[in-house]
Parts: structure tokens; sequence; C-alpha cells
């Protein structure tokens, strides 16, 4: 990611989408590198989850869509980042190089909804098409 | 036209991944679907006010609606009106609940549909069952349903301008249509649906307090 698009329309709300085209999440926020004066800021991380979209986001809503998105994590250090060079192309979407199980930080609502309660459900392993 | 029809056709075209190809498909649905549920909304009208204004009849439930099709076709056209009734509000109710799923699924990024198992899109499907169980909560609550429907379609018609726009702006962007972007007739009448939905909108809450909710 060396391109010098502004992040705002290439980067920021954008889909992320795993190695099987499966959706993740958004980018909600990013994490730079600042390399001191005169060096130009290298995006390292993407950020995705509720809890760094209430961040962004500010005001009461926002506060409330983190602290409880905070709560409910079960690692200890900040909102759920990707790191920027599993990007593999975001022209589109955010393409990564990987799969969501590889990436145990990421989604983890998702997870624990999907192994407490839908995969309980009768047919929940069961496809449309 | 509600907002919630519009992310039900649009999500289920992104999930069935519709191309020019499909643009007959959706015509047809389009240009017989609409006539024909106006058609059958104007003949329910008019039977109802024929079978009900001269008997002084007040209609406070949905049960009474098939009253002047058991007059006019009796039993067997009850029935058939019945089973229509069921579909109807069997299908209204998956559609509204998979609206406001994907809605919320696409607000965050989440996977969503049906194309993938309910266990691969846990956080839609967690959305969908948690509002069907509220809904139902609701419906059993003693809440007069015809009010409920009034301030449903007053919203509806306040957020309507909000739905639209991004689909009439989509439609212009040649980057995602292509040859296909609007021309100067689909622009027309897009903006002229867009100004009557935007006054619409705008006279929507002032007319529901102004007549108390329709009641007078």
């Amino acid at each position: 990611m060396t391109d010098h698009h502004s992040v705002r329309f290439t980067l920021l709300d954008q889909q992320v989408v795993d190695a099987d085209g499966r959706r993740i999440g958004r980018v909600d926020d990013l994490l730079c590198d600042d390399p001191g004066p005169g060096g130009e800021p290298v995006i390292t991380h993407l950020l995705s989850g509720a809890e760094a979209l209430g961040d962004r986001l500010g005001g009461l809503t926002g506060k409330l869509m983190a602290a409880v998105s905070a709560r409910l994590r079960t690692t200890p250090d900040g909102p759920s980042r990707i790191p920027a060079d599993l990007v593999a192309d975001h022209a589109d979407l955010v393409h990564l190089r990987v799969r969501l199980a590889d990436l145990p930080d990421v989604a983890g609502l998702e997870r624990w909804l999907s192994a407490h309660v839908i995969s309980l459900l009768p047919g929940a392993g069961d496809a449309d098409q | 036209m509600t907002p919630y029809e519009m992310f039900f056709f649009s999500s289920g075209a992104v999930e069935s991944r519709w191309g020019p190809k499909d643009l007959t498909e959706m015509r047809v649905n389009v240009l017989v679907g609409f006539p024909l549920g106006g058609l059958l909304a104007i003949a329910i009208q008019a039977v109802a006010f024929l079978v009900f204004f001269d008997a002084g009849i007040q209609v406070e439930h949905l049960a009474e609606t098939v009253l002047p099709v058991g007059l006019a076709l009796g039993k067997l056209g009850l029935a058939i009106a019945l089973l229509g009734v069921f579909a109807a509000t069997f299908g209204a109710t998956l559609e509204t609940l998979f609206s406001t799923g994907y809605q919320i699924a696409q607000y965050f990024g989440w996977s969503y549909g049906k194309v993938q198992p309910p266990a691969q899109a846990a956080r839609f499907t967690t959305v969908v069952v948690g509002l069907l169980l509220l809904s139902t909560a609701l419906a059993m609550t003693t809440l007069d349903p015809i009010t409920v429907t009034i301030f449903a379609v007053v919203f509806s018609a306040t957020v309507l301008p909000l739905t639209f726009l991004p689909v009439l702006l989509v439609g212009n962007d040649r980057q995602v249509m292509g040859q296909l972007a609007n021309g100067r007739l689909s622009n027309t009448l897009g903006t002229v649906t867009l100004a009557i939905s935007t006054v619409a909108a705008l006279a929507a809450l002032p007319l529901l307090v102004l007549t108390r909710g329709g009641s007078s």
C-alpha cells in the first residue's frame, strides 16, 4: 500500500473480505506509524469492529458502541486489528490474503454467536445454494 | 414503495449476483408486480367500501377484511382469501425481518444472507432471530395493530427520500453502471419521484400530529 490516494475515499469504511470472499467487517479506523518530521506516515494496521468505529464516531452513540464492544472483547489490547501487509488488493473491496480463521482477534462476536447461539439452531449448517 | 423493499430487493440482487442478463426478469417483476399490487389494493378498498360503509361497520381487525370475499364468493372464496392473507402476512414478516438484518449487517460489513450457512453469518442470523422474537413479543401485547401500522407507514414515508437518493446516485455512476447508467428519461422520472417523496416525507409527521394519528 504505497499509493498516495486519500484514505478517506479508498480505504476507510470499505468492506473487508477474507481469502474465501467472506465478508468480515469494514475498515473502521487505521493505525499509522509516524516516522517523525519530514517522513510520510505509513499505515500499519486496519482496525475493524464496533469498538474502533465507536471511538471514531464519538458522541454518546459512539461511546456506548465502543464501551459495549470493549466489554465483550476477550483480548486485552485495544480494538481488533489486521496487519496492513495482509491486504492483497483494495481497488474495490479490501481483499485479505488470509482466511478469517487465521485472524483470531477479528470478528470475535461472529465467532462467539456462531459457536454458542446459531450452531444450536436446526439447519445452522445448511446453505441455500 | 417503502424503504424496506428497497433494501430487501437490492440486497437480494447483490446476494444472487444479478448482472445485466437479469434485467428482463427484474423489469417483468416491476412492470407486472407493481400494477397488480395497486389493482389488488384498489379492489380491496372498493369491496370494503361497498360492504362496510352502508352497514356502518368500523373495520378494526385484519380478519374483518375478508368478509366481503365471503359474502361474494362463499366458503371456497373465503378459504382462498384466508390463504392469501396468510401468504401475504407471512411473506411480509420474512421480508421486513431480512430487510432490517441486511441494513444492520451491511452497515457494519458483516456477512449476510442465505448464500452461506447461517453459522457463517452468525451476527446477521442473530439479528434476524432477535427481531423475530422481539416483534412477536410486541404483537402479543394489547397494542392496537392499526395504530402500529399508521405509525410505521408515516415513518417509512419520512425516510423514503433518504433511501431513494443513493439509488438514484448509483444509477448515474458510470464506474458502477457502465453502459447501463441512467439516461435522461430515467433521471427525469427519478427526480420527479424523489421530489414527490420528499414532499410526502416533509408532510408526513406534521399530518400525523394534526390528524391525531389519522383519527380525525
